[in-house]
């Protein structure tokens, strides 16, 4: 996913924010996982600006469809 | 291995060190050391607070308690719990245990286990310290464990795991991820 990652962050740059957490080395990133309920790795959470939670995706997940999620951010 | 096991280990091995210690003794002189010894030795077993010890259990001895109906619980963070756990534990982190446990019946015996035994040990030292009387401790951790997980938030303890971050300037992405 890394690939897809890092260009959806450089197309993203100022309109997304990008918070990735290894959760093997990230007591935070393993706080959060809890907070949004997320079992499993790789899992994407989209927040829209009032912190809502927009889509949650799990897996290995097409370009287009991170796209599609990224912009339906609000 | 919990920490009250490593102590109790301890003064094993330096007892029996002081035993062999007197047996060499023994050969040259005082016979009366040894014999000294050893009620010390019958002591320190006879009279130890066994009713406070933990209870060290192994995968069989959680099935069974599960079994029994003993509160079976995981104190490591919500998000690990969450990731597998035993089924039936119910979820305390360490950092809210003391706090938790202080409200349940000090008679009833409580099973704690994490990840490793670490935490698990510091479980068992606040349950002592609350005078917890049947206290056992999983010690070999989830890693141990060889039966069924269950994911999941199961009966969590309630924590405010609300969904809704924080306002922000911009929406988020948030990616959890391992490097595998």
């Amino acid at each position: 996913m890394k690939p897809v990652v890092d260009r959806l962050k450089q197309q993203y740059e100022g309109k997304v924010e990008f918070k990735l957490y290894d959760v093997d080395n990230s007591d935070e990133g393993n706080r959060l996982m809890g907070q949004f309920n997320a079992k499993y790795v790789p899992t994407f959470v989209f927040l829209n600006k009032d912190g809502s939670v927009s889509t949650q995706k799990v897996g290995e997940t097409p370009e287009a469809d991170m796209k599609a999620a990224l912009d339906a951010l609000k | 291995m919990s920490k009250a096991a490593v102590k109790k280990g301890a003064s094993k091995q330096a007892a029996s060190k002081q035993g062999a210690m007197k047996q060499s003794a023994m050969k040259k002189a005082i016979p009366w050391v040894v014999v000294g010894g050893v009620i010390l030795a019958i002591a320190f077993f006879a009279f130890k607070p066994a009713a406070s010890g933990p209870t060290i259990v192994d995968v069989k001895g959680v099935q069974k308690a599960a079994a029994d109906g003993v509160r079976l619980v995981d104190v490591r963070s919500v998000g690990e719990f969450e990731g597998g756990h035993i089924p039936g534990a119910q979820n305390v982190p360490l950092d809210q245990f003391q706090a938790v446990a202080s409200q349940w019946d000090k008679n009833a015996p409580v099973l704690v286990y994490c990840q490793t035994g670490a935490r698990s040990a510091e479980a068992v030292t606040m349950l002592q310290g609350m005078g917890f009387t049947k206290i056992m401790d999983f010690s070999k951790g989830i890693v141990g464990w060889t039966g069924s997980l269950e994911q999941g938030s199961g009966s969590s303890a309630p924590s405010s795991t609300t969904v809704a971050m924080k306002p922000s300037a911009t929406p988020v992405m948030y990616e959890f991820f391992t490097g595998w």
